[in-house]
């Protein structure tokens, strides 16, 4: 089994993911990562660029946000790292999923999907860095013949 | 992303075709709730062309959902895909959502 990765720099700007999902794409294709593996991939990196371009900065500069994915085996190791103000993911409380429609609140599900769709997340604030280090089993596509 | 809009009797049939991710999202939420205002109150979502959702895909559902039920309104989904409803499961969306197989389905019962 071959030994894939990726490094992906990019701006704080939402329209960044566009190009962060062509690229998350081509990786996946690489290692044959199934297309449930490959969606997965697209939304946890999704959600969690999402949440550090929309409140990590609070000037309006240019910042960069690097993203590395790599296939170990079975298992992709991913990871984000931003120049933002602290924030660790682990510990926003987790929305409550059981109440009805008028209660549900409209946000706070981002980070919930990132928790569920991966085996686990390690946070770590270092020289006025966040590093977050995702890792999730890859499932291989079927062979086509 | 692109949005379908089609009338079958009152229900009012909107698909959402692509991508439904941070940058398409906030667009099609504002053409649902323009739906709305103009006094659509039965809803379908066809999301049979939808290939990929987020979280702000998933926050524009509890939005429609909340102002069609202000209205008294109907709203139902229709043409999930395994991994977006996969998603739905994991937000327990599947609880608070009628969600069918078909539009046809769909159709009937908001229609009903």
């Amino acid at each position: 089994m071959g030994y894939e990765q990726i490094r992906i720099v990019l701006n704080n700007e939402l329209t960044e993911i566009a190009r962060l999902h062509q690229d998350v794409e081509n990786f996946g294709r690489k290692c044959g990562l199934s297309s449930k593996t490959q969606f997965e991939l697209n939304l946890i990196l999704e959600e969690v660029l999402a949440n550090i371009i929309s409140y990590g900065y609070e000037d309006n500069r240019r910042h960069e946000i690097v993203v590395r994915a790599e296939l170990k085996q079975s298992e992709l190791v991913i990871e984000v790292e931003d120049d933002g103000r602290p924030f660790n993911p682990l510990q926003t409380p987790p929305p409550d999923l059981e109440q009805p429609l008028e209660q549900r609140k409209v946000g706070g599900l981002g980070v919930h999907l990132v928790r569920e769709l991966t085996s686990t997340v390690e946070y770590t604030r270092r020289e006025e860095k966040n590093r977050l280090v995702m890792r999730k089993k890859a499932e291989k596509s079927e062979p086509t013949r | 992303m692109e949005i379908t809009e089609e009338k079958r009797g009152k229900v009012k049939i909107v698909g959402l075709r692509g991508r439904l991710d941070a940058n398409s999202s906030p667009l099609a939420e504002k053409r649902l709730q323009g739906f709305i205002e103009q006094g659509e109150e039965r809803l379908v979502l066809d999301l049979s062309e939808l290939t990929y959702i987020s979280s702000l895909g998933l926050r524009l559902f509890i939005a429609i959902a909340k102002n069609i039920q202000k209205v008294n309104g109907k709203l139902a989904l229709a043409g999930l895909n395994d991994h977006i409803y996969e998603i739905f499961k994991i937000a327990r969306f599947t609880t608070i959502f009628s969600i069918y197989p078909s539009c046809d389905e769909a159709v009937a019962y908001c229609a009903a």
